[in-house]
């Protein structure tokens, strides 16, 4: 339809989740569109037949109908439970990351997206992805709330300061799509805008090879370094604080008792506010890292302890 | 009982309440001792409600006046940590 | 047409509108109806400026590049436009102009409940006003009218506190004009007028009434917290001290999605007396209607983490949420069906009122069937934050609650002005209005799917056409509405004198003279401080919803700040109130029983016991000082769990300190009640203010006993 008009009125559909997004969409115009055209046809009709005139001066005065009153809260109620069933079937598919997506980082900030791929690439205000491949974006702010938008693949996705949060998407045709920050964020908050590149895979590799410097686990591991992480996080007789070594997804236990799966937001807490969450058989001698460390250096940092191993890779 | 005499008997209560929660957070009766504390706090409330306030002598409106706040309250609280208290629940960041 | 305009006299010899003539008169009436000019008047200004705004922001996105303002004026504009259109025109709208007008007419009252408290209202409108303009000529605010943080809180540089302000203040006026309708509602009916007897229109009253007083002050706590937060650069809702920003979104749609009911049901009110008088029928399912607008405020209550899908909200909640939210359109719907069977087999008549009520009709169903999209969770994703978001709601807002208000204006404009509208002009103008308002925001639906997210000065070359096509429905849709403006204007002094009741409607308000002579007042002061007091558990609920979440993610910290306190000051401070609610009780038995010396010597005590908790309490806040306690003043603690104790302890001087003023303004009441007794003004006969005083001081010793375990015992048990 489209085509017909000089201009877009829907946007392209490239991503796994836009087919279904749209699906819900004609669903929901169709059972809409029906309600309208019933209550429409009925106004019009009751409007237009017993219009006041000559000979119908006086109206019938009913007062009302209990079979009616529980019908039409009845049958729109069944319609909105079966409504809300596949919207929230789309929503956990829209939120749920197949285990093998690619993994990589955004970071908003007032005003721009700062994306880092794991072997290295950094890259501001444009993303770029392979076609036919899932890719999770873990995303963070560093100031004010952003959203991560990207229209052609129905998908967004708050990026909350001193949170993690998580979008996914698998892109099905190649091409240029508009990215947005879709949370009013301050001043040039519509100039926060940029592209998801989708490239074949061979293009894909090659452009990730180009360029590429450092990754983000090495940044990591120099930053461990020179902040004296390892002087006390070691495996040897001499460590004072937990191995992360295979720490990543693993269940931890907690001085308080409590039991916590050591995930990003977990690993970030840790770095900030090391007194929160005591790992049994340990002290709170970890001193806090705030201030000294920026959002992507954290980044880096989990990154690094990934890379030592997560629970699902070390576990045999 | 009603009147002064009544108003005498109820503060007793009161302060005998507060003794009793004061003690009772000493001791270590682990996940129990909020939802204790916050019991002998809503038992004194309703007898300061009931009988300072005259609740038990009125009915109706005033009744569902009283008791809305309270509800309106636990609304409040109880969605909002429906959200709090399941965060990380799914192994998806954020979700 | 050159005829010469026909002045004729004034339809009744003595009516509300010339009993009195001067400022005075106007500035202090007690009358209802007067009372609801006042508003009618500010809220005219209020509509045309915020439109003002609105016309800026479209004449801006006429093209894709900002242009025409710069980007920090048009976050201004859109930030202006909100707040006036949200809180200074569509919630006091239908209830305080017509609501003020015809509700005491409709139940047969003389006036309202307390005609004082209601003049108050508007003065307090007035103020909050005053600080919204302060706010424009000191340079404006730019956080959008959500206040979303950390943006409001920290990185904002505009002036946020007045605006904030203004909020917080406007916010007072809205629950007390709902407080004085449920009472009014409850206690001034006419004999034999019961509850399945009042007209529709008067349920939508009531309905939103218990809204405006139960979710307003979680939004003046919110918006204090972030006042606070931002004078004080430390809060709960600061990410880099352990707070979350989510926590704001919660507090803030708690208040702002029932406040949506707020704007649109009075608006059903209206519409459901227009069907049945232009139908000339009695409303088909009445008793639906009537408590489908209660269902919708209680339910509405429940659905606010709808507008969190994506905003970092857990899946389970998310879950909760939509289900409810369809509940929700349950009784929505239920009325639009019972509209539309009002139609069947009636004689309807299509007088300007009635074009405003079926346009109302389409326009809202509309906007309601466009919520079903956005409550579907997979869909919301996309369209969360996008043009389609704010096409719907301002088909529910404008479509809905602005034809609405139009309709009712136009209905009862007879029984207000005394005068006829110029019926052709009037049809002519809301057909205008219908045709606009679809120009303008039809295409903001497509936009929204295309992916245009709002607030978005600039935008990408394809939005374009679309955009132009809205902007040419606004400047429409702009005409539209001054249409009514000039032409019931004109019709004030030239319009024909209107007859008691033109239309034939059944309502009881017609059944007096057009306009209606001058009323009295009376009192029900119980039943509204206890309403005053649910307002008050709310308020200090937001604060205890901060607490509740922080105490659960970090419970050491809550236990070592705890320890801190002093558990024999707190024990000796609820003994000290405890104590002072005996006396107050005493205070009342004395002034029932007349027994004037037990009287003054019970609110002496009082006072006295009042000061002495203070004294206690200051007591303790100047040690916590020296130990470096006090957050965003003098915080030293330097634990490892320090982000935790700070969050302690902002909610503990937030509690406190607000507990601490509610008692002061406790003892300053009973001074007064002491004075008043000691100057003999109390009989068993009449002792009322001792009675509504002691609730008072009673309800501020209950908020103590929740106070003591939720700080002070704390964590006791450990080592």
């Amino acid at each position: 339809m489209s085509r017909l008009l000089p201009f877009p009125i829907f946007p392209p559909q490239a991503s796994t989740l836009a087919p279904r997004t749209d699906h819900l969409l004609f669903y929901l115009l169709a059972m809409s569109g029906l309600m309208s055209v019933l209550i429409a046809a009925l106004i019009f009709y009751f409007s237009v037949r017993y219009r006041r005139r000559p000979g119908n001066e006086r109206a019938t005065q009913v007062d009302g109908s209990n079979r009616l009153e529980i019908g039409w809260s009845v049958v729109p109620l069944v319609v909105f439970l079966f409504t809300y069933v596949w919207g929230a079937n789309v929503f956990f598919f829209a939120y749920t990351p197949p285990p093998d997506a690619l993994e990589l980082y955004g970071v908003g900030k007032q005003w721009m997206w700062k994306f880092q791929h794991l072997s290295g690439q950094r890259e501001i205000n444009e993303l770029h992805v392979p076609v036919a491949r899932p890719v999770k974006v873990l995303l963070t702010s560093q100031d004010v709330i952003h959203s991560f938008y990207v229209p052609a693949f129905r998908v967004k996705q708050d990026a909350l300061p001193g949170r993690y949060t998580e979008a996914w998407f698998e892109a099905t045709v190649p091409g240029t799509y508009h990215l947005f920050c879709a949370e009013y964020c301050g001043t040039l908050h519509s100039g926060m805008i940029g592209s998801v590149v989708v490239m074949e895979p061979a293009a894909f590799e090659q452009w990730l090879a180009g360029g590429a410097t450092t990754s983000p686990a090495e940044r990591g591991l120099q930053l461990f370094q020179s902040l004296a992480c390892n002087t006390c996080h070691r495996a040897d007789a001499l460590a004072r604080a937990p191995d992360l070594a295979g720490l990543f997804g693993r269940q931890v236990h907690l001085k308080s008792g409590a039991v916590l799966r050591a995930d990003e937001a977990y690993l970030r807490r840790s770095i900030l506010d090391p007194a929160t969450d005591i790992v049994q058989g340990y002290e709170a001698i970890m001193p806090t890292f705030k201030g000294l460390v920026t959002e992507e250096g954290i980044l880096d940092l989990i990154e690094y302890i990934k890379s030592l191993g997560t629970a699902a890779k070390a576990e045999p | 009982m009603s009147g002064p005499r009544l108003y005498l008997l109820v503060l007793v209560a009161l302060l005998g309440l507060t003794g009793l929660t004061i003690y009772v957070s000493y001791l270590d009766i682990g996940p129990f001792s909020a939802p204790v504390a916050f019991t002998i706090a809503a038992t004194k409330a309703l007898l300061v409600m009931l009988v300072f306030m005259h609740l038990k002598e009125s009915h109706g409106v005033l009744w569902l006046a009283a008791l809305a706040g309270f509800f309106w309250l636990g609304i409040l609280v109880v969605l909002t940590m429906s959200d709090v208290a399941t965060r990380g629940v799914l192994p998806i960041p954020g979700k | 047409m050159t005829a010469a305009p026909i002045v004729v006299a004034p339809p009744t010899p003595e009516n509300y509108l010339t009993v009195d003539y001067g400022v005075r008169s106007w500035l202090l009436t007690k009358d209802h109806k007067r009372i609801g000019l006042l508003y009618l008047m500010s809220i005219t200004g209020a509509f045309f400026l915020g439109g003002f705004f609105a016309l800026m922001l479209r004449l801006e996105l006429l093209t894709p590049e900002g242009d025409l303002l710069r980007a920090e004026t048009y976050n201004k504009f859109f930030t202006m436009h909100g707040i006036v259109m949200v809180f200074f025109f569509l919630i006091p709208s239908i209830p305080a102009v017509l609501g003020n007008f015809l509700l005491p007419l409709m139940i047969g009252a003389r006036d309202v409940a307390f005609p004082r408290l209601n003049l108050a209202s508007w003065y307090i409108y007035m103020l909050g006003a005053a600080f919204l303009s302060y706010t424009m000529v000191s340079g404006g605010v730019d956080t959008g009218w959500t206040f979303y943080t950390p943006f409001s809180t920290i990185y904002s540089t505009t002036n946020v506190l007045s605006a904030a302000l203004g909020i917080f203040i406007v916010g007072f006026s809205s629950i007390l004009t709902g407080l004085n309708f449920i009472v009014t509602i409850h206690k001034m009916r006419a004999p034999g007028l019961t509850w399945f007897r009042l007209p529709l229109f008067v349920w939508s009253l009531y309905a939103t009434s218990i809204i405006q007083v139960l979710a307003t002050p979680v939004l003046a706590i919110t918006i204090t917290l972030v006042a606070l937060e931002r004078t004080l650069r430390i809060g709960i809702f600061d990410p880099a001290l352990g707070g979350d920003p989510v926590l704001f979104q919660h507090m803030f749609w708690f208040y702002s999605h029932p406040a949506v009911y707020i704007m649109i049901l009075p608006g059903m009110g209206v519409v459901s007396e227009l069907i049945t008088t232009f139908a000339h029928k009695r409303t088909f399912g009445y008793t639906y209607i009537a408590l489908s607008s209660v269902a919708i405020a209680v339910l509405g209550f429940l659905v606010w983490g709808h507008h969190l899908f994506v905003a970092g909200e857990s899946m389970y909640a998310s879950m909760v949420f939509s289900l409810l939210s369809y509940l929700v359109a349950v009784p929505s719907g239920v009325k639009v069906f019972n509209w539309t069977a009002t139609l069947h087999k009636g004689s309807v008549e299509f007088r300007t009122p009635m074009v405003y009520a079926l346009g109302f009709i389409g326009l809202f169903t509309m906007g309601g069937l466009t919520g079903l999209f956005l409550a579907a969770l997979g869909l919301d994703i996309h369209v969360h934050d996008t043009y389609f978001v704010v096409a719907h709601f301002h088909y529910i807002m404008v479509g809905g609650m602005v034809m609405a208000y139009l309709g009712g204006i136009h209905y009862w404009w007879p029984k207000i002005s005394g005068r006829m509208y110029p019926e052709n002009w009037g049809r002519v103008s809301a057909v205008i209005i219908f045709l606009g308002f679809n120009l303008t925001f039809f295409p903001q639906f497509v936009l929204g799917y295309l992916g245009m997210p709002r607030r978005y000065w600039s935008y990408p070359d394809e939005f374009q056409v679309l955009n132009v096509l809205s902007t040419a429905g606004a400047s429409i849709l702009g005409a539209g509405y001054l249409l009514p403006m000039s032409y019931l204007l004109w019709s004030l002094r030239y319009g024909a004198p209107a007859p008691a009741n033109p239309w034939g409607a059944t309502g009881l308000e017609w059944q007096v003279p057009s306009p209606p002579s001058a009323g009295q007042q009376k009192l029900a002061a119980e039943l509204g401080m206890w309403i005053f007091l649910a307002t008050e558990v709310m308020f200090f609920g937001g604060m205890i919803l901060g607490y509740t979440m922080y105490r659960y993610l970090y419970p050491v910290a809550f236990a070592h700040g705890s320890q801190r306190l002093s558990v024999v000051i707190g024990g000796i401070n609820t003994g000290v109130l405890l104590l002072s609610s005996f006396t107050v009780a005493l205070s009342v038995h004395a002034a029932r029983t007349g027994a004037r010396r037990l009287l003054l010597a019970a609110l002496g005590v009082t006072i006295v016991l009042g000061v002495v908790f203070l004294g206690f309490k200051a007591h303790e806040w100047r040690h916590h000082y020296h130990e470096g306690l006090v957050p965003g003043i003098h915080f030293t603690y330097a634990g490892p769990d320090a982000a935790g104790v700070g969050m302690f302890f902002w909610l503990y001087f937030a509690l406190t300190g607000v507990h601490a003023l509610h008692l002061t303004i406790g003892i300053g009441v009973m001074a007064v009640i002491a004075t008043l007794a000691w100057r003999g003004r109390f009989t068993p006969a009449y002792h009322n203010p001792v009675e509504i005083a002691g609730l008072y001081w009673h309800f501020v010793d209950v908020v103590w006993i929740f106070l003591l375990p939720l700080l002070y015992l704390v964590g006791r048990h450990a080592p």
